[in-house]
């Protein structure tokens, strides 16, 4: 899989904080954007790209926990680095249960920062890839007919294409014309592979739809 | 007889007149006294004359004797009692002056025209004495009437001292008087119309009056003695009084030195009597209070009484005392001023016990100072680690720029003043706290509000991070210093701010907003600090200044009451109100500061 280019957000409302942190960021090779409130982050929006928010706790207004849940009610879930003044353990075991990668107390180590924020963007990468791949199974799922469907659903059941006959009353040579489609439209190699595919993508919310 | 018995007493008022105070009383009574002896020889030379050519040049004596005597008991009379018609005296000095006068200058005399014959006769008690005969001369009238009016002058001049309470005095020349009347002035007529047959005893009334005058003028020095008896005596009770007087007394003649100090006074400067009398009272002064004591001491030999004024006393040992002295001047009975008299309360140990109360109350101001910061200290931390992040953050990113082969040194540069910047940013967090938490603070001289809020707003920006507060400054720029120490006034904000900061931690932090607003005008300042909070329950309205008043747990209840006394103690006032749209201010108001002043210790 090709690299994408990555964004780390830094997100404080002190600038010359949010400055050094970016130079930080930028000398060891990373996109840099600093924002010094949540609500600017909010305005900013993202894209379907690799990126990373290191997000101080306090700030007036909307703070770093607030923002977290907003991006993840909007669908937007980048992964989170917290920056905190202090080690605060209720807020620190609430950011981590949402999902924060990590939780650090300025000043901030560089190699704390910088391997966290590698964590951060690798981990999103890795999610923004699976969600590629499901993504890409829903659409090849939405090209089955719907006969094709029920007996892909069966298969992957693991259901002998006789079973599957005698289940859709159709004639077990039937069953493995619609087999072999489905193994071509989805273009799983083998069961298992189909089996996968089709586990991504949630039940229900599959080709029924169009 | 009578004669040496007047020349005595006249010796004696003289005496009195010559070793007293020369008053005019003595030297008239003297006067009398002595014209009464001569008086009384001529007498006894009338009683004896051998033939008319002695008889009227005797006469010629006498009738001034007697003029003598009238005169001076007159104005004596006058002088002594006080009480006796001036005009009436007059007259009767101008009648006798008309008859005495009319004696020497009309032929025969004033007393008989022409004296016709000298008789023998024998007197009632048998001793044969000479005397003149002859028709009555018209000018005997002006002294016959004068004799009646000192009759009547002495009466009105005894009753009215009668009257007005001196009585002795009004008994012993009333007494005489009628005696005089009695001998004199009817006897002696009587004699010259040759209705009784005895001498002239008009020495004899004299004598009389001379005895009363006398007695009269001795009767006062005795009791003049014995007032300065008294008054030694009361003086020594005074010295008593004095000594036990916590005041000190001390009294200086016309040239500054100390004449006589009392216990109080010793005590305080540790000399002795002996060595403080005699010492000028510019040895018991310290150098800084010179001018002023010598003005003091200046204006008392002016004659003017000097009010309660703080001068300071140099004791024997070098430590002084603080001395509320009040001082005035020192007269003799013609009114010259001779010296002065002060009377000090030493107020050392009063200034001693204030000092202590202010060293408590500023450790107090101090102690609460240290309390608001624990309310802060995270934030605080908060403050100052975010300089401290951004300054690790740079230099760590300007190793690894100046790691690459090319490194961008204007990036380099960005990097260290940032860091520079940083580093004054948290320098000036820990100046704020240091000044904070110093021990004295200057409680005179002139502050700025505005640099007071910023401060305020610096050390607290933590807390109000921490806390999602948005602070929202509205000072006014026509600053206008404010008396009173800036961190007191800071002290006031900080604990204004952070009572707002935590009113608002259950509103939602998007509501969270602190207003800061100073409005100068000729009257002041008004400083309000605003929240979002729930507002201020009614009933905590009134009393929310008062000390341990606290609606929220945790708190002592001092923070607004203390907030009260530095704002009162600066002539301002205090007092919150619930604001539209939720939320309470709390305001503040101070007097402006009256520029120009000077440090007054």
């Amino acid at each position: 899989m090709s690299e994408q280019a990555a964004t780390v957000l830094v997100v404080d409302d002190d600038p010359s904080l949010c400055r050094s942190l970016q130079r930080l960021l930028a000398s060891a090779g990373h996109r840099v954007e600093t924002f010094t409130s949540a609500a600017d982050v909010l305005r900013r929006g993202f894209a379907d790209e690799p990126a990373c928010l290191v997000l101080d706790l306090a700030m007036p207004g909307m703070d770093g926990l607030e923002l977290q849940s907003r991006l993840t009610e909007l669908g937007w879930d980048p992964e989170i680095v917290f920056l905190s003044g202090h080690a605060e353990v209720p807020s620190s075991v609430q950011a981590m249960k949402a999902g924060a990668v990590d939780f650090l107390t300025k000043p901030v180590d560089e190699a704390a920062l910088l391997s966290a924020v590698s964590e951060a963007l690798a981990r999103h990468r890795e999610r923004l890839a699976a969600q590629r791949e499901t993504a890409e199974a829903s659409s090849r799922l939405a090209e089955l007919t719907p006969r094709e469907r029920e007996v892909a659903a069966l298969v992957v059941q693991g259901r002998r294409n006789k079973e599957i006959a005698f289940e859709l009353g159709i004639a077990e040579k039937t069953v493995k014309v619609h087999r072999g489609r489905v193994m071509e439209k989805t273009g799983a190699r083998s069961t298992a592979e189909l089996v996968q595919l089709w586990l991504l993508v949630p039940p229900g919310g599959d080709g029924s739809a169009s | 007889m009578s004669s040496a018995a007047c020349l005595m007493l006249g010796l004696v008022s003289l005496t009195l007149w010559l070793r007293g105070s020369r008053q005019d009383q003595y030297l008239l009574a003297a006067t009398m006294a002595l014209a009464a002896g001569a008086s009384a020889m001529t007498e006894l030379s009338l009683a004896h004359a051998a033939d008319i050519a002695r008889y009227e040049a005797v006469m010629d004596l006498q009738i001034l004797a007697v003029f003598v005597i009238v005169v001076s008991l007159v104005w004596f009379v006058y002088v002594h009692l006080g009480t006796a018609p001036k005009r009436l005296a007059q007259v009767i000095t101008v009648l006798w002056t008309v008859h005495v006068a009319a004696h020497y200058l009309v032929p025969g005399g004033a007393v008989f025209s022409e004296i016709t014959s000298l008789e023998r006769v024998r007197a009632p008690w048998g001793e044969m004495f000479t005397l003149a005969r002859g028709p009555v001369s018209p000018w005997r009238v002006p002294a016959d009437a004068a004799s009646l009016l000192v009759l009547l002058y002495l009466l009105l001049a005894s009753v009215r001292a009668w009257r007005a309470g001196s009585r002795q005095r009004a008994a012993v020349i009333g007494g005489g008087s009628v005696l005089f009347i009695v001998l004199g002035g009817i006897h002696t007529p009587l004699v010259d119309e040759g209705i009784v047959h005895t001498p002239y005893m008009i020495s004899f009334a004299f004598l009389a009056v001379v005895m009363a005058v006398t007695y009269q003028l001795v009767e006062e020095v005795l009791r003049a003695g014995r007032y300065s008896r008294e008054m030694a005596m009361r003086d020594e009770r005074w010295q008593q009084l004095l000594g036990g007087l916590p005041l000190l007394v001390a009294r200086r003649d016309a040239t500054g030195r100390i004449q006589d100090a009392n216990a109080a006074m010793l005590d305080a400067t540790g000399y002795s009597k002996e060595e403080l009398v005699g010492q000028h009272f510019a040895q018991l002064v310290p150098k800084a209070d010179m001018d002023r004591a010598m003005a003091r001491f200046g204006r008392a030999m002016k004659g003017d009484a000097e009010a309660p004024g703080i001068v300071q006393l140099l004791a024997k040992d070098g430590s002084t005392r603080s001395v509320a002295w009040s001082t005035m001047p020192l007269k003799d009975a013609d009114s010259r001023i001779i010296g002065a008299l002060s009377v000090g309360l030493d107020l050392t140990e009063q200034e001693r016990a204030e000092a202590e109360i202010e060293r408590s109350r500023r450790e107090m101001d101090r102690l609460s100072r240290m309390m608001l910061l624990g309310e802060f200290s995270a934030g605080l931390a908060h403050e100052l680690s975010q300089p401290l992040a951004a300054i690790l953050s740079n230099a760590q990113a300007a190793r690894r720029f100046l790691a690459k082969p090319s490194p961008d040194m204007d990036e380099v540069r960005a990097i260290v003043d940032d860091i520079i910047a940083d580093d004054k940013r948290a320098g000036d967090v820990i100046h704020a706290l240091r000044v904070m938490l110093r021990q004295d603070h200057a409680r005179s001289g002139s502050a700025d509000l505005s640099a007071a809020v910023r401060t305020a707003s610096s050390l607290l920006a933590g807390e109000l991070r921490s806390h999602h507060v948005a602070l929202v400054l509205r000072l006014d720029e026509h600053a206008r210093p404010v008396p009173g120490d800036g961190v007191q006034i800071q002290q006031v904000v900080m604990n204004l701010m952070l009572n707002a900061v935590r009113a608002m931690e259950q509103v939602t932090p998007a509501r969270r907003e602190l207003t800061i607003t100073s409005r100068v005008s000729d009257d002041g300042v008004v400083v309000s600090v605003a929240d979002r909070g729930p507002g201020i329950a009614s009933e905590v309205l009134p009393t929310m200044f008062e000390p341990f008043v606290t609606s929220r747990g945790g708190g002592l209840g001092m923070g607004l009451a203390i907030c009260r006394r530095i704002v009162a103690g600066r002539g301002g006032r205090i007092w919150a109100e619930n604001r539209q749209g939720g939320g309470a201010t709390v305001h503040f108001s101070l007097p402006l500061a009256t520029t120009g002043r000077v440090e007054d210790a």
